[in-house]
C-alpha cells in the first residue's frame, strides 16, 4: 500500500516536472507580456476572454464537438473493424482492394470534407460522414493486418475442438483482431478530432470549430488563444480516456484468450 | 488494379443514370474537363506549386526542429523528465485550432500556413527520434567511448546512424502530416493553394472542380511519400546524411 502511494507520488512528481517548460513559458509570457498586444495577449487575458464568452456557451460548443467526434469515431470503429476482418480473412478480397486502400490511406483526410459537403449538404449527417471517413482507414487497415497474421495453429485447434463457426469467431478471431482495431483507433483519434473541428469551420455548424472561426473573424486574439487551450485540454483528455479504455479492453480480451 | 477501374465505371454509371445529382457527384468526364480547364488557365500549376512549397518547406523545418529536440531528449533522461508532459500536452492540441491564432498573428499569409504545418509535423519526428536514440544499444556507446570518440563524434558517428531507420519512419509520418495540415491551413486560413481552390469550388457549387482538387491532394500525398521512400533507398543520400556508409 505504501509502495503504491510512493509510486503514485513519484509519477505525479514526474508529470509535474515535465510541465516545467510549458509553465515557465506561460509565466514569463504573463510577466513580460503586454495586454495591449494585438498578437500576443497575456495568458490571463485568454482566461478572461473565454470567461467573457460565458462558460455555458463554451461548454455547449465543446459538447457539440465531442458528440460529433465520438459518433464518427464509433461508427468508423464498427465499420472499419468489420471490413478489416473481411479483408484480412479473405485473401482474394485482400488482393483486389488493398492497392486502392493504400491510395485512400495516403489521401489527407481533410481533403474529403468539401466533397462530402457538396454531396450531403451541411447538416449533422455531413459532419458524421466526414469524421467517419477520416477515422475509417487506420482502423480498417490495422484490423486487416492483424486478421491477416492470425496464427494458423489456432484454426487447427478450433478444428480439433469442433468449435462452431460462431464460437470460433468469438473466442479466436475477435480477441486476435481487437487489439489491432484499437491501435488503428489510436492513430485515428487525432485525425478525427482535426476533421471534426475543420468540418465545423467549413459548414458553419457551431461547436468548438465554429467558436474558433468566430474568434478569428472578429479579431478576438485572446479568445482564439483561450479556445486553443480548450482544444488542447480536450485533446489531452481524449487521448487519456482512450488509453484507459484501450488497456482495459485489450487486457480483458487477452485474458479471455488465455483462459 | 481492377478495383480502381471498377470504381471509375460505377462512378460513371451512377452519374449517368442520375443516381446522385450531378450537382453533387460529377461524372468522371466533367472532372477531366475541369482538369483541362484549370491547366489551361494556369490555376492548377499555380496553386499546386504554392501547396508543394508550403508542405515541403514546413516539413523540412519540422524535421530540423524535431531531430534536434528529439536527440536531446533521447540522450538525456533529465531533459526527458523535465519536458515530457509539456510535449504530451502540446502534441495533443489539434493543429487546426492553431489556424485562427496563426492568422491573427501573421495575417492571411504563407507564414501563418507554415506555422501550422511546422507545429503539426514536428511531433512525429521528435517522438520517433527520441525513441530511436533511447533504443541505441549501450554496447555501441561503450565501444565509442573505448575508441575515445568525443561527445559530438559519438552523436554524429554512432547515435545518429544507429537511430536513422526509426528517424526515417518519423520523417515519413511527418510528411503525410505536413501535406494534411497544408490543406487544412489553406482551407480555413491562407487563401492560396489547393486547399483554398477546393473550398472555393465547394462554395461556388462546382463539384467537378472540387473533385479535381480532392484527387490532386490525394495524388500529392502519394507522390511525395513515394519520393521520400525512393530517396531513402539512395545510397548516396545515406552517405551524405549519416557521414559514412551504414
Amino acid at each position: 500500500m505504501i509502495r503504491l502511494v510512493q509510486e503514485a507520488a513519484r509519477r505525479l512528481g514526474g508529470w509535474a516536472a515535465g510541465l516545467l517548460p510549458l509553465a515557465s513559458l506561460l509565466t514569463a509570457w504573463q510577466l513580460l507580456g503586454d495586454d495591449g498586444s494585438a498578437f500576443f495577449p497575456r495568458p490571463l487575458r485568454w482566461v478572461e476572454a473565454v470567461t467573457g464568452l460565458g462558460w455555458s456557451e463554451v461548454l455547449t460548443a465543446v459538447v457539440d464537438t465531442l458528440t460529433r467526434f465520438a459518433g464518427g469515431l464509433a461508427l468508423a470503429f464498427v465499420i472499419g473493424s468489420l471490413l478489416g476482418l473481411v479483408i484480412g480473412r479473405l485473401p482474394l478480397v485482400d488482393a483486389a482492394v488493398s492497392p486502392t486502400l493504400e491510395f485512400l490511406r495516403a489521401t489527407p483526410a481533410p481533403a474529403v470534407v468539401p466533397m462530402v459537403v457538396l454531396i450531403a449538404g451541411s447538416g449533422t449527417t455531413t459532419l458524421l460522414i466526414a469524421v467517419t471517413l477520416a477515422a475509417l482507414w487506420p482502423i480498417l487497415l490495422n484490423t486487416a493486418a492483424s486478421a491477416r497474421s492470425l496464427e494458423p495453429l489456432l484454426g487447427d485447434v478450433a478444428e480439433t475442438l469442433h468449435l462452431s463457426a460462431w464460437k470460433r469467431t468469438m473466442s479466436i478471431t475477435v480477441p486476435a483482431v481487437v487489439p489491432g482495431a484499437f491501435v488503428g483507433a489510436r492513430v485515428a483519434l487525432p485525425i478525427a478530432l482535426v476533421v471534426t473541428l475543420l468540418a465545423e469551420m467549413l459548414t458553419g455548424s457551431g461547436g468548438l470549430g465554429g467558436s474558433l472561426l468566430t474568434a478569428q473573424r472578429t479579431y478576438a486574439t485572446a479568445t482564439a488563444y483561450g479556445l486553443l487551450v480548450v482544444a488542447g485540454v480536450l485533446g489531452v483528455l481524449l487521448a487519456f480516456v482512450f488509453g484507459v479504455l484501450e488497456s482495459r479492453v485489450t487486457r480483458a480480451w487477452s485474458h479471455g484468450r488465455r483462459a | 488494379m481492377a478495383v480502381p477501374a471498377i470504381i471509375v465505371v460505377v462512378w460513371a454509371v451512377a452519374a449517368d443514370v442520375r443516381l446522385v445529382s450531378p450537382d453533387a457527384l460529377p461524372p468522371p468526364g466533367d472532372v477531366l474537363d475541369a482538369g483541362r480547364q484549370e491547366l489551361a488557365t494556369g490555376t492548377l500549376l499555380d496553386v499546386l506549386s504554392h501547396s508543394v512549397v508550403s508542405a515541403v518547406l514546413g516539413w523540412l523545418v519540422a524535421a530540423a526542429i524535431g531531430i534536434a529536440i528529439g536527440l536531446a531528449i533521447g540522450i538525456s533522461p533529465r531533459i526527458d523528465t523535465f519536458s515530457s508532459s509539456s510535449i504530451e500536452f502540446a502534441r495533443a492540441i489539434p493543429a487546426v485550432a492553431l489556424v485562427p491564432v496563426a492568422i491573427l498573428i501573421f495575417g492571411f499569409d504563407l507564414r501563418a500556413e507554415l506555422l501550422v504545418v511546422v507545429f503539426a509535423a514536428t511531433w512525429p519526428v521528435l517522438v520517433n527520434t527520441a525513441a530511436a536514440v533511447r533504443m541505441v544499444p549501450q554496447q555501441l556507446d561503450d565501444t565509442a567511448r573505448t575508441l575515445q570518440l568525443g561527445r559530438l563524434e559519438r552523436v554524429t558517428k554512432v547515435v545518429l546512424p544507429a537511430a536513422a531507420p526509426r528517424i526515417f519512419v518519423g520523417l515519413r509520418l511527418a510528411l503525410a502530416t505536413a501535406v494534411t495540415l497544408m490543406a487544412v491551413a489553406e482551407m480555413t486560413g491562407n487563401p492560396d493553394g489547393i486547399g483554398n481552390e477546393l473550398v472555393l469550388a465547394q462554395s461556388s457549387l462546382r463539384p467537378d472542380v472540387a473533385m479535381l482538387y480532392t484527387l490532386t491532394i490525394g495524388a500529392l500525398g502519394v507522390v511525395l511519400n513515394a519520393m521520400l521512400l525512393l530517396a531513402g533507398r539512395l545510397p548516396g543520400l545515406r552517405t551524405v546524411l549519416l557521414g559514412g556508409p551504414s
